[in-house]
């Protein structure tokens, strides 16, 4: 069948980076506890009970890009819609996830597909984003060693410079992580991930600061890749509201994602 | 008489509020483009397709060489908010269809003593909501709405009235359950498939459970025993229930297809990541209810996505009606595989004219701008073999080329034999 369902993965993903609830965080033994709080009061600036965003995600590569935007909505850690606005031919297609449960609605077909675990896990067209960036973000806080080590201006900004050691057990993929964070509103404004070796895999970074959902963000994303030369993944936020009033679990039914409009921003 | 006349009423009327729409759109994209009462979205597609006969019946016709027709496809979906909670949807098909091909099977169709551009263009719904401009054996040009209904909601319930798929599958291959709108699966060009003259009730009773109760007025045109081409007038009435639970969807339904009482479930789920699906519906007679059998049509599929992103996804279809000989060999050459291809005849419980098909595929993305696909399917009885190879390219971000081909090879027949080879080059904009 040529239905096309994809891309589903980083949708979700960045559902997830956007909003992302408080868990519950493990104290290490060994640690900067100033530093870690630092890290976690810049992880928390995203957080909220309940979201709505509009942003537009794109892959750039030596010779070419694409775009994806896209409006989401959730609701605490489990429930999540998004409604695709570009690129034309997927426009009007919606995902819900519930729990563990995900669902795709193709208005040509007028069907809802069930999306299976393995599918979530597909990134769309090559994003340099990973799975373990965008959903495991709280692990910066829980499954590192965080050491203050300097302080450097980024785009104007005085920074506190952190650097991330994994914790012997944890299950991440990055053998040391350096994170900028902005003393007067702690976003975390660059952050260098690299290999077990050593060697500098890529580079995020966040600029332009704007009030968003009453708060002082980044509205610009970039991660760039420091092995290939010119491929990077940008994210453009261009609005972002938290502890929306007219939304509860109803709103997240298959029903509503059958009839959602996108907002008019 | 009067019923003629409205119904080429309703279609002309369709039909210039249309054009209307899309000259406003046309002047004012910008405007609408910023106001979500009113969406268009829609592609325009040329696709040329090359057709190698194979079979004896072609060479006994004098059809040996390669045929060639293309098409200028133009799709517009209209969805319009009249009010909160009523809402207008309209999808209009512009077809322009050439080249040789079409005189050889005008030619192929009248040995059965049939019309080839009258078929191409039948309407099958309740309202004929298609325009004939225009057609002779080089060419056919048509408009059709294959979608054009009002949907009303009511807080939990939802009434939804005129033209409009009703989509029961739960399959990604074949779907028994779909007993509204089955759609041919070599069909590939055109995946929103005819809608179906109807009225559709929803009632959510939860988040993620429904009720269903859909009627759907049309016609059938099939060859009856004399070879003789029938239109009737035909009913499907049908209920569903639809609910989730242990992270699976299930659904159940009973009615009347068209001569059938029918009824049937579906589940939708994963097992270690892959997604598990199935369909079962169970079909019979109701004029000989008594004295004919049962006829059990089921389909059951897995996928699975891995992390370099090749999925791979597995099929099977059973029809305790099928043939466990040549498929096709009750129904003669050219009312067999080939015209099974051209037409759309096929319902759920038609799906297959197989005891069983098997089906695969693998499709894997070799850049992310590339992506090749290969399907195949395999009937075990009669030995034929469809193989689907399609390479997509996104040469801009609205803009997509693709070469498909569609390759049949087995003895005459069968299921998939006097058919031959199709290639398919197909350029789409999307808008």
């Amino acid at each position: 069948m040529k239905t096309r369902i994809y891309s589903v993965g980083v949708l979700l993903l960045l559902t997830l980076f956007i909003a992302r609830p408080a868990h519950a965080q493990n104290q290490p033994a060994k640690d900067d506890q100033a530093a870690k709080e630092i890290v976690s009061k810049s992880f928390n600036l995203f957080l909220g009970k309940s979201s709505f965003s509009t942003m537009t995600m794109t892959v750039v590569r030596p010779s070419w890009k694409r775009s994806i935007e896209m409006q989401t909505w959730s609701l605490g850690d489990d429930y999540y819609i998004t409604y695709i606005m570009s690129p034309a031919r997927d426009r009007g297609q919606v995902f819900l996830k519930y729990n563990k449960d995900m669902w795709n609605f193709i208005p040509a077909i007028n069907r809802i597909i069930k999306i299976p675990p393995s599918m979530m896990m597909q990134a769309w067209m090559g994003s340099d984003f990973t799975n373990n960036d965008l959903m495991k973000m709280n692990s910066i806080v829980t499954d590192y060693t965080h050491q203050l080590n300097g302080n450097e201006k980024i785009d104007g900004y005085d920074c506190y410079v952190i650097d991330l050691k994994p914790l012997p057990e944890a299950p991440v993929v990055w053998g040391a992580i350096k994170m900028w964070i902005a003393k007067k509103n702690l976003n975390t404004l660059k952050e260098e991930f690299y290999n077990t070796k050593g060697n500098l895999v890529k580079t995020e970074t966040a600029s332009n600061l704007k009030m968003m959902g009453g708060r002082l963000l980044p509205s610009h994303l970039e991660m760039v890749s420091n092995i290939k030369h010119g491929h990077k993944t940008v994210i453009d936020i261009s609005h972002q509201e938290f502890d929306l009033k007219d939304i509860n679990q109803n709103f997240f039914s298959i029903q509503h994602i059958k009839n959602i409009q996108p907002r008019n921003l | 008489m009067w019923n003629k006349n409205f119904h080429l009423f309703i279609s002309k009327w369709l039909f210039r509020s249309s054009v209307a729409i899309l000259f406003l759109l046309m002047s004012q994209h910008r405007a609408f483009a910023k106001n979500n009462h009113l969406l268009v979205t829609g592609y325009t597609e040329y696709l040329n397709n090359t057709w190698i006969p194979q079979g004896s019946i072609y060479s006994t016709l004098g059809i040996n060489n390669w045929q060639s027709q293309s098409g200028i496809y133009n799709r517009f979906n209209f969805q319009y908010s009249l009010l909160n909670n009523l809402k207008v949807n309209v999808s209009m098909r512009n077809n322009f269809i050439f080249g040789p091909t079409i005189a050889t099977y005008n030619k192929l169709f009248e040995q059965a003593g049939f019309n080839y551009n009258k078929m191409a263009m039948a309407d099958n719904g309740y309202l004929d909501l298609t325009m004939r401009y225009s057609d002779n054996p080089s060419y056919l040009f048509y408009t059709n709405f294959d979608r054009a209904n009002l949907k009303l909601s009511l807080n939990k319930l939802e009434i939804t009235l005129g033209r409009q798929r009703i989509n029961w599958s739960k399959n990604l291959v074949w779907n028994p359950n779909d007993i509204f709108n089955a759609y041919n699966y070599f069909e590939f060009n055109y995946v929103e498939k005819p809608g179906s003259d109807a009225a559709l009730v929803q009632w959510y009773t939860g988040n993620f459970s429904s009720v269903q109760l859909a009627a759907k007025l049309g016609y059938t045109e099939l060859p009856d025993s004399n070879g003789v081409l029938r239109r009737e007038q035909k009913k499907t009435i049908a209920a569903m229930y639809h609910l989730t639970k242990w992270n699976y969807d299930f659904q159940a339904f009973g009615g009347v297809m068209e001569d059938d009482v029918t009824a049937g479930m579906g589940w939708a789920g994963s097992i270690a990541g892959a997604g598990f699906t199935g369909e079962v519906s169970w079909f019979r007679n109701q004029q000989q209810f008594a004295d004919t059998s049962n006829v059990w049509v089921a389909s059951v599929d897995m996928n699975y996505t891995f992390k370099n992103n090749l999925f791979a996804q597995l099929s099977g279809i059973y029809n305790s009606a099928g043939a466990t000989g040549p498929a096709y060999a009750q129904y003669g050459s050219l009312s067999g595989s080939f015209s099974n291809l051209l037409m759309n005849n096929v319902n759920a419980k038609t799906l297959t004219r197989s005891r069983f098909d098997l089906f695969g595929e693998l499709s894997y993305p070799i850049t992310p701008l590339i992506k090749v696909d290969v399907a195949s399917i395999y009937n075990p009885y009669d030995k034929s073999v469809y193989v689907g190879p399609t390479a997509t390219f996104s040469l801009t971000e609205n803009l997509a080329l693709s070469a498909v081909g569609q390759l049949f090879w087995g003895d005459s027949l069968t299921e998939f034999g006097d058919i031959g080879q199709m290639l398919f080059f197909d350029l789409k904009w999307s808008f």
